[in-house]
């Protein structure tokens, strides 16, 4: 059947035939470059990614195509006659595949192969055949074919014998061929893993930084939950707060210095989740004998709900550290005319709304200073304050 | 496998039987089995270089897509080239991969692979090991390419 096909084959013209389908010309398209296929094909080669001639590489684009109506009229003029035996149908060049894969007398040309090897099979020639007619004929369009396997044949002969050394595997030789290739093979095995490990060590590397930062957000988030928690514990803490004074001797000794620019405050705490937002502050009183303690109204969140002027009571502790006997209470009653409990920014003008009432209410001399030193208040450089603000 | 890529195919084994290359036993091309997706390519080594006297057994795969898309070739006979892997067979060459053109046929690729025999690239290699050795020892190269061919491609030994 192929052989057939070749005949009708070469009865096409080569001017006829698409370089891609390999087929005669179906409505031709004519490049910008010169040259034919059929429309389909082009158009479905040009539909892909390469926008470049099929034949001489040339950029292509759809719009470079014509119609071929010339070369279209001409194939139409074609006919051929059916090869097959006992058919004797002229078609049109174009409609002769199809033809030839329906035609019924084509049975009649699949014989049975007579599958007669060439007699040079023995040194690899492959080819089989039919009758003494091709036999001759394969003698003498392969001789170059014949002679050049036979080349081949002893050459690998002789390289068997010399690289299978009889197949003795203790020979030296055997050994030494068998290293060899094993070397040749371990090496390229070794070079693609040495690539696979340096991909692993370069996605390696990306998630080591992907968990590096992971894990300074989580610091991050550590130090934030730590303050929002320390920000919550001054909302919820109900008006008790616990004030531990560190680095008191050298604070101590820039009171004594600066006495009047010299002022220690705690943060601002609430009395209570919707309550007053009051601090506390520590100086050097005025005869620099006496630490004085006072408490200021604060501006908070919830003032506009709340009633002023702050009316309560305040406590003020000096805890000792060993002996609760010793430890200093005063506590005293908010009253409604001091300026110090009305609302921080009452009475002022402008924009800039004071963060805390600047009058404060509480005691000029808290302690003596010698009582804090000699009586045993300090523990680690601290002292400890507690301040209770509670509302009536 | 649609129609077009078939009927090709069946063209293109013409092509290369009527080839004078085959008359010289330089190229050929067999099927494997009853469909025209799987077919044998032999090439003949080139003359005056280390693939002389061996014949190359390729496996082409053609795609549903063909001609639009390129054949996959490796070669089944091992080979030592710089541009083709001595482990598996694969090839590095253009116009198998973005180069290719739907003009070119089996023919065509065989006749390229046979002159990416005759003159390899070594710089746009496919076996590093085998292009460290081509560019740094070509005599070594030559010699381990030859005895490769006379061990592997000895031509007649699998038939």
């Amino acid at each position: 059947m192929y052989l057939d096909i070749k005949k009708m084959l070469s009865l096409i013209d080569p001017r006829f035939e698409c370089s891609i389908c390999l087929n005669c010309l179906k409505d031709p398209m004519l490049t910008r470059c010169g040259h034919r296929f059929c429309s389909e094909c082009i158009s479905t080669w040009l539909k892909r990614k390469s926008q470049i001639c099929p034949i001489d590489l040339l950029p292509l684009t759809i719009e470079g195509l014509f119609p071929d109506n010339y070369t279209k009229r001409e194939i139409d003029e074609q006919k051929v006659t059916c090869l097959n035996i006992g058919c004797d149908v002229t078609i049109p060049l174009l409609e002769a595949d199809q033809h030839y894969a329906s035609c019924v007398f084509n049975k009649n040309q699949v014989n049975g192969p007579a599958d007669n090897l060439c007699p040079f099979h023995l040194i690899g020639c492959k080819d089989t055949i039919k009758d003494k007619n091709e036999l001759s004929n394969h003698l003498v369009m392969s001789v170059h074919r014949h002679v050049t396997v036979n080349g081949a044949h002893s050459k690998a002969l002789e390289a068997t014998q010399l690289w299978d050394a009889n197949k003795d595997p203790n020979s030296e030789k055997a050994l030494l061929c068998n290293l060899y290739e094993r070397i040749v093979v371990l090496e390229q095995s070794n070079i693609e893993k040495d690539k696979d490990i340096e991909r692993l060590n370069q996605k390696n590397a990306v998630k080591n930084k992907d968990i590096e930062q992971l894990s300074q957000m989580v610091n991050n988030l550590i130090v934030e939950f730590g303050q929002s928690q320390n920000a919550i514990s001054l909302i919820t803490c109900n008006g008790v707060y616990i004030w531990r004074f560190e680095n008191f001797m050298e604070s101590l000794k820039s009171m004594r210095e600066r006495p009047l620019q010299t002022r220690y405050y705690t943060p601002g705490f609430y009395t209570s989740s919707t309550g007053y937002k009051v601090c506390g502050r520590i100086n050097m009183s005025t005869d620099n004998r006496n630490l004085s303690l006072f408490i200021h109204m604060m501006r908070g969140e919830y003032d506009d709900t709340l009633i002023w002027p702050f009316s309560g009571h305040i406590t003020l502790f000096l805890i000792h550290p060993t002996n609760p006997m010793q430890t200093i209470c005063l506590k005293m009653q908010s009253s409604a005319e001091s300026e110090a409990f009305r609302r921080c920014s009452f009475g002022n003008i402008g924009n800039e709304v004071p963060s805390l009432n600047p009058r404060a209410f509480g005691y000029n001399e808290f302690v003596a200073i010698d009582e804090i030193l000699q009586n045993g208040f300090i523990k680690n450089d601290s002292i400890v304050i507690k301040i209770i603000v509670k509302c009536t | 496998m649609n129609n077009i890529a078939t009927q090709r195919i069946k063209r293109e084994f013409k092509e290369v039987i009527k080839s004078e290359e085959l008359a010289k036993c330089s190229i050929k091309v067999d099927l494997v089995g009853d469909s025209y997706t799987e077919l044998k390519g032999e090439i003949a080594g080139p003359p005056d270089t280390p693939y002389e006297g061996g014949i190359f057994l390729l496996e082409i795969k053609v795609p549903e897509t063909y001609p639009f898309n390129p054949p996959k070739v490796r070669f089944m006979t091992k080979i030592w080239h710089p541009n083709i892997s001595s482990v598996t067979g694969a090839i590095c060459l253009d116009i198998l991969k973005d180069q290719w053109a739907a003009a070119m046929t089996l023919r065509t690729v065989l006749l390229s692979l046979q002159a990416l025999m005759a003159a390899a690239e070594p710089d746009d290699p496919q076996d590093a090991v085998v292009a460290k050795q081509y560019k740094e020892y070509p005599e070594i190269f030559a010699k381990t390419a030859s005895h490769w061919t006379n061990v592997y491609a000895g031509g007649i030994i699998c038939s």
